[in-house]
Parts: C-alpha cells; sequence; structure tokens
C-alpha cells in the first residue's frame, strides 16, 4: 500500500530511487530501527527491501515485543511469583502497556504481613515480608492491623477477627476470615468457571491435614495461605515454634515466641520449612496477602448468608469436603 | 441444496477441511482436528469453508507444525468423550493416566523448538484460537523469564528498551520491592 503512493509521487523523478537502496545501507538502517513494529513494516515495504533485510533477520527477529495482548496476558498469567510478574511488565513499553491495565488475575504467591510490633501500630511499621526472597519490605499503605483491614490496590477485606489470611487457589481467592469461616472469593473479571466455586473446606481441616512434626502442635492461631502453583496445591503455615504439645491453650505473651513458616503439600502431606522467622516476627496471626490481588470489595458481614453486590459473592462455607479435595481438580457440583 | 438428498453430501464433505497456508499449500484435515482452532470452527459454523481456509497469517511450516498438535489433541478429546459417558472404573483410569502422559511427552516434545518457531506459534495460536496451543506456548514463555531482570529478558527476546528513563524510573518506584 505504500508503494502506490510512493511510486506515483516519485516516478516524476528517478523511478523507485528508494527501493534501489544498496542491501548494506538497508541493513544498516534495519539496525537501528527501535521499535519491533517497523522491524515488521519495513521489509513488508516492496520486494528489494525485503529480500536485503532477510538476510539479517536473525538481528531482532521475531518481533517478540509485538506479542498479541492475549499471548502476554496468558504468560504473565503463569508467573507465581510476584516479582517475576512485575519485571515481565517492565520490559518494553509495549508490554507494559499490555499488561498494565489489568493486574495479575491469581497465581501470585503470598507475602506475609507481620502484625507490626511498634507500640502505635504506626502505619511506617507495617512491613511485609517475602517468604520466598527471605526480603521484607516496608509497606506503608498496605495492611493496617488495628483496623484489621488487608488492604492493597483493588482488595479491600476486613473482619471483626484479626486472623485474617488471603491465598489464591486454582484461580480463586480463599479469604480465611476466623478460624472456622472461609470465603472462597472469584476474580472480578474472568468468567466463573463452574467448577471452582465448589471448593470448600475449613480451616480447621486445613490444619488437621499437617503432621505433627514441624511443632509439636499446630496452634490454632496459625494462619495459612495456599498456593495453587504447584499441582494439588500448597498450604503455608505460619507455626509458633515454642508450642510446646501439652499445653496446646496456654499462649503465654510474656515469652515473646518465634515463628517459622512451613509449607505443606496436600498431594503427598510433606511438610518443608520455608524459613525460621526474624526476630519480631513473633505472631502467629498475622496476615498474608498477594500484592495486588484481584479481589474487589466485599462486605464480610457476620450475618449468615449476606452477599454482597456487584460480580463478586462471597461464599460462606461449612466443613463439607475434606483437605483432599483440594487435590483432584474439578469438583462436582453438590457434592 | 434444499434437498433431503444433500444431508448426506454435506456430511461427507464436511468430514474434511481444507486449510491454505499463506503460501498457498493445502493440507486436508478432518473437521475434528480443525475445529480444535475456535476461529475455524466458527467458518464451519457459518459455512463458510468451502474451497478451502485460506490463512494468510500462517506459513505452511508453522501450519504443519499447528496441525499436528490439533491432531494428536483431537484424538485425546475424541478418546475423553468417548470414554466418559459410559463407564469411569479404575481401570479406565489407568489408561486415561497413560493417555495423559503421552500426550504431556508430546507436549514437551512439541515444544523443543527455537525462539523464532515459537513466537510464530504463539502468533498462530491465537489467530486461530487454539486455548491449549496458546497455553502450551505461553507456558514456555512464561518459564522462560521467571527469576529473570527486565534487561535479561530483553537480551533474551532480543527486545530493545523502549522505555524511558522517567516511565522505567514510575515502574520501578511503584514496585521497587521486584527489583531489589
Amino acid at each position: 500500500m505504500p508503494r502506490r503512493g510512493r511510486t506515483a509521487s516519485a516516478s516524476t523523478a528517478s523511478p523507485r530511487p528508494w527501493a534501489d537502496l544498496p542491501p548494506e545501507l538497508l541493513r544498516e538502517i534495519y539496525r537501528r530501527v527501535g521499535f519491533a513494529a517497523d522491524l515488521v513494516r519495513l521489509p513488508a515495504v516492496c520486494r528489494p527491501w525485503h529480500d536485503a533485510v532477510a538476510a539479517d533477520r536473525p538481528l531482532r527477529f521475531p518481533p517478540w515485543a509485538d506479542l498479541p495482548v492475549e499471548a502476554l496476558r496468558n504468560i504473565r498469567g503463569r508467573l507465581a511469583m510476584a516479582s517475576d510478574s512485575v519485571r515481565f511488565h517492565a520490559v518494553c513499553w509495549d508490554w507494559h502497556a499490555a499488561l498494565r491495565r489489568n493486574p495479575p488475575m491469581c497465581c501470585l504467591l503470598p507475602w506475609l504481613v507481620a502484625p507490626s510490633s511498634a507500640a502505635d501500630d504506626s502505619a511506617e511499621e507495617q512491613r511485609c515480608r517475602c517468604v520466598f526472597s527471605k526480603a521484607t519490605y516496608r509497606a506503608p499503605g498496605i495492611c493496617f492491623r488495628d483496623r484489621r483491614v488487608a488492604c492493597a490496590g483493588h482488595m479491600l477485606l476486613s473482619s471483626s477477627d484479626r486472623c485474617c489470611a488471603a491465598a489464591c487457589h486454582h484461580g480463586c481467592y480463599v479469604v480465611c476470615v476466623d478460624l472456622s469461616t472461609c470465603y472462597v472469593l472469584r476474580p472480578h473479571r474472568e468468567p466463573m468457571d463452574k467448577y471452582y466455586c465448589t471448593y470448600s473446606y475449613t480451616t480447621r481441616e486445613v490444619r488437621a491435614a499437617l503432621p505433627e512434626e514441624p511443632a509439636g502442635k499446630v496452634r490454632l492461631l496459625a494462619s495459612f495461605a495456599i498456593s495453587g502453583e504447584v499441582s494439588g496445591g500448597t498450604a503455608y503455615f505460619v507455626i509458633e515454634d515454642n508450642s510446646t504439645g501439652g499445653q496446646g491453650c496456654s499462649v503465654s505473651l510474656a515469652a515473646e515466641p518465634t515463628c517459622s513458616v512451613y509449607m505443606y503439600r496436600f498431594r503427598d502431606g510433606r511438610t518443608t520449612l520455608v524459613e525460621r522467622l526474624p526476630a519480631g516476627w513473633h505472631d502467629a496471626r498475622c496476615m498474608w496477602f498477594l500484592p495486588q490481588p484481584q479481589i474487589y470489595i466485599c462486605s464480610v458481614s457476620t450475618r449468615r448468608g449476606h452477599r454482597t453486590g456487584g460480580d463478586l459473592c462471597p461464599t460462606r462455607l461449612r466443613q463439607q469436603q475434606p483437605v483432599e479435595d483440594l487435590c483432584r481438580q474439578p469438583v462436582p457440583e453438590g457434592g | 441444496m434444499a434437498s433431503a438428498g444433500s444431508g448426506d453430501e454435506k456430511a461427507a464433505a464436511a468430514a474434511m477441511i481444507t486449510l491454505i497456508s499463506s503460501d498457498n499449500e493445502k493440507f486436508e484435515v478432518t473437521e475434528a482436528t480443525a475445529t480444535l482452532s475456535q476461529t475455524i470452527r466458527h467458518m464451519i459454523e457459518d459455512g463458510c469453508t468451502d474451497g478451502g481456509v485460506p490463512l494468510p497469517n500462517v506459513t505452511s511450516k508453522i501450519l504443519a507444525r499447528v496441525i499436528e498438535y490439533c491432531k494428536k489433541h483431537a484424538t485425546a478429546a475424541a478418546g475423553e468423550e468417548g470414554s466418559s459417558s459410559s463407564f469411569s472404573d479404575a481401570a479406565f483410569l489407568e489408561v486415561d493416566r497413560a493417555f495423559l502422559e503421552e500426550l504431556e511427552e508430546f507436549d514437551d516434545a512439541f515444544l523443543e523448538v527455537d525462539r523464532a518457531t515459537l513466537f510464530d506459534l504463539i502468533l498462530a495460536a491465537n489467530y486461530l484460537d487454539i486455548k491449549g496451543l496458546l497455553n502450551l506456548t505461553c507456558q514456555k514463555v512464561a518459564d522462560s523469564v521467571k527469576g529473570k531482570t527486565p534487561e535479561q529478558i530483553r537480551e533474551m527476546y532480543n527486545i530493545v528498551n523502549d522505555l524511558t528513563p522517567e516511565e522505567e524510573a514510575e515502574i520501578r518506584r511503584e514496585t521497587q520491592w521486584a527489583f531489589e
């Protein structure tokens, strides 16, 4: 198409002067083209240009920066680590633009938000820790423990109990509000796969699945998060180290306990220590959150069967299914 | 066309679909294979596949690979449909597992391609709307960028950093933790 206009206007001078540029020069131009789209367009101008550049293609071909938006989102959705996801969209402008509008749907590994150890619970003291990279970050504005709210971006969860865990599992978010109640929230955007809504379990059952070994006895206060990354699911627990088997109910706050993060795999029941949390991270009730999760405003009500408006409906779940069901992917409805 | 006799003819004709690549090569495939592509499925539903389906965005080299994938996965889909309705006992599950493993092996082998081919496969999967293939190829890219910095990803995929320093700073400011 550009050819027609060009040849018509240039015909008064010599015919197709640009098309006859020496191949070496064309290749030189091609090497200096910065935008991926131009890399595709340039050889499409005319046959001589195409042929000249074809030899040089390996240089910047194929134009990965021009990947379709759907493919980019698909790839990003497969990056379980939040840091990978973020770095991925910092590669070039096209990728950034394609991904910016839609923050990741799910599959981000959870972070730990520590209850502040500062007396005044000031916002500056809110810290979050990525247990996978063993790094702690200050996260002003992310978590306000004293208001029992964990929020990050679009996420807003509140409950009467501060034991709150947010996790994702097979595309759904599991929000643990208190120890016997879980809410399964589905992402806002994507049409819901019918399987997902049927997952149901309670923290008590998840707790029961933990073997005795890591800390002798798992406190009721363990918080957990589940990731759908590993097939069958993985749960992360924060467990107090110095909980001794016999005195489960005596929570001594005087002696400062330490906590460890354990990973539990539903598939084979293996528990591994992820890390022993450093000093100051002594509260097993700390919250988990997912950076930029797609959890939309959800008013968690204590009233039974209360539903919020909009696309997001928290599903109140009872003890219905054993935890093993987490391993089987589609759970039939009404089971 | 309107006569009752055309029903059989139609069914016979519909069994095979001709796909025409951008370089004019023709591929005959069964409808079951072709309809793994939502794009082609819609064309078939609209009845506009007579005389072949031209695919101007897909070269014969890539189309051949795509068809290879679709053939394998079409038989998988057919197998699932055929058996799941009848029974689901342990023996069946065993067979099913073996087949899934085989399919996984096929997928792994299928992905043994250079980056340029991978790129073309992603474009083709996207254009033809083949979910499984798009997921498969995107997974490969995702695996390759895990744990990499933006610079490393650019180098790997030959991408020019066209973000202005301000834009880069902005991204980093928003998500500093990911770069530390």
